[in-house]
């Protein structure tokens, strides 16, 4: 009370000093938040978490939504998917939702672009290999002959919302669904005011906007010899970072290592002699689908990729244990020596 | 309480400087409240362990003297100092127990067919997310 008063008769220091005060309270409650807020579940066959720096639960539950819609949309495990709809008409065309018909027309242009690296209709292969049911087996060459007869060019058409698939076909789109899915999640997220997000689906990162402070997105990259470790991280603004590895998913059998991503020229494991691709890409579809391609065609063939066709910057781990970065990443990519990795050249 | 009161009443003012003394001593304190919960806040490896998407269990791993294990409905998780993996699981491929330990934020262990994640959240190492 007295202070008040003595306060009161130096009106021009209060001027200056209460404002102060209230700018550096104002200030600490402004400070990125430590806690943000996170929403964390399983969908898509993989553990999905939401970060959002300025996010609220309504925002987070949109993008939730908007993945398990998906999911429920292109799972060709699920019953009453459009996938699964195809499927089970193969040889007859299908009627399907505008997205899935596009969707499916965005993997075969990788596809044709990747001279055949990308095959949506490896399917029954994949499912032969045990890597759906978990059950690993390695099948017999003529059994792989088989199932090879019903992929490649032509086994899958799409003429507007009409899909169609070589008698015995069948086609998942799990090598770019998850990048769709973590992209319209992050256009929900953006819809309900998130203005700096981030969303982890399995191996896919989709950023949204900018961290707290304007700062960039610091993307640590899994070291496929020690998933424990990192190879270096990245930093990225608002885009997709998807990674492909051998070490996602294998098992071992009579002592030989077999891998999920087949080649769908051979049938097998793909042996390009890379074990881990990362893509940074704008359109999350785009980076997960050519994750996949790139894995299968090596660096030196998705090098010649990018020159001709661009979009998309990489960084690709060998066998070696040797590390290629594209030039768009050169200055954003951190090598972790200490992992026992170098550039290659 | 009541001697100061009584003890600036006998002021007859406070002078420009008690002012700037009080304002600043208030500014100081802010500024080093704000410094120390930057600096120091959640400092140190903690683990967390999610089941069907809820957080249960939050553990700081440094500070872990002797190991132990925690039950959950089908999975039996080991905490040991500065890491943490799955000792047991009953989903048929029990991918999340070969995965063996984990001791970076780099990676995480996820049970999915029982819906158990565990990640590590490491203060300081500056990683927004892992991809891969």
């Amino acid at each position: 009370m007295i202070i008040g008063n003595k306060a009161f008769s130096h009106p021009r220091l209060c001027a200056v000093l209460v404002p102060l005060l209230c700018a550096v309270l104002l200030c600490s409650c402004s400070l990125p938040n430590k806690k943000p807020e996170k929403l964390q579940f399983f969908a898509m066959e993989t553990v999905i978490e939401i970060t959002a720096y300025n996010g609220t639960g309504k925002a987070l539950e949109a993008a939730k939504e908007k993945i398990e819609y998906y999911d429920a949309l292109f799972s060709p495990e699920k019953d009453g998917s459009e996938i699964f709809r195809i499927n089970s008409r193969s040889g007859y065309a299908t009627d399907v939702s505008e997205e899935t018909a596009a969707l499916i027309s965005t993997a075969l242009d990788i596809g044709k672009k990747s001279g055949g690296a990308l095959d949506i209709a490896v399917y029954p292969l994949v499912k032969e290999w045990g890597f759906i049911s978990k059950a690993y087996s390695v099948p017999s060459r003529d059994r792989v002959d088989d199932l090879l007869a019903l992929t490649g060019s032509g086994a899958v058409s799409v003429s507007g919302n009409t899909v169609t698939l070589r008698s015995g076909t069948e086609i998942s789109l799990g090598c770019i669904a998850k990048g769709y899915a973590a992209q319209k999640a992050a256009e929900a997220l953006r819809e309900n005011g998130v203005s700096g997000a981030i969303i982890s689906l399995g191996g896919n990162i989709q950023t949204i906007g900018e961290k707290p402070g304007g700062e960039k997105w610091k993307i640590a990259i899994v070291d496929p010899a020690n998933p424990d470790g990192s190879i270096g991280t990245v930093c990225v603004g608002d885009t997709a970072v998807v990674t492909s590895g051998a070490y996602q998913q294998n098992f071992t059998e009579n002592g030989v290592f077999y891998h999920h991503i087949l080649d769908p020229s051979t049938g097998y494991p793909s042996d390009s002699g890379v074990t881990s691709v990362t893509i940074v890409c704008p359109d999350g579809a785009m980076a997960d689908g050519l994750s996949t391609a790139c894995f299968v065609m090596g660096i030196e063939k998705s090098l010649e990729y990018q020159a001709l066709y661009g979009g998309f910057e990489a960084i690709f781990v060998n066998d070696s244990k040797e590390v290629f970065v594209t030039d768009g990443l050169a200055d954003s990519f951190s090598l972790n020596e200490s992992g026992g990795y170098c550039y290659g050249k | 309480m009541k001697v100061a009161v009584t003890a600036m009443a006998n002021n007859k003012t406070v002078s420009s400087r008690s002012l700037i003394i009080i304002f600043s001593a208030v500014l100081v304190a802010c500024v080093a409240a704000i410094f120390i919960m930057e600096s120091f806040g959640g400092e140190g490896k903690r683990a967390c362990i999610y089941v069907e998407g809820e957080l249960e269990y939050e553990i700081e791993l440094d500070k872990v003297a002797e190991s132990y294990t925690i039950e959950l409905p089908g999975n039996t998780v080991l905490v040991e100092k500065g890491q943490i993996s799955m000792l047991e699981a009953s989903c048929p491929d029990k991918l999340c127990v070969k995965q063996g330990c984990i001791s970076s934020g780099a990676h995480s262990i996820a049970c999915l067919p029982n819906r158990v994640m565990i990640t590590i959240e490491s203060a300081g190492n500056g990683v927004d997310a892992v991809v891969g």
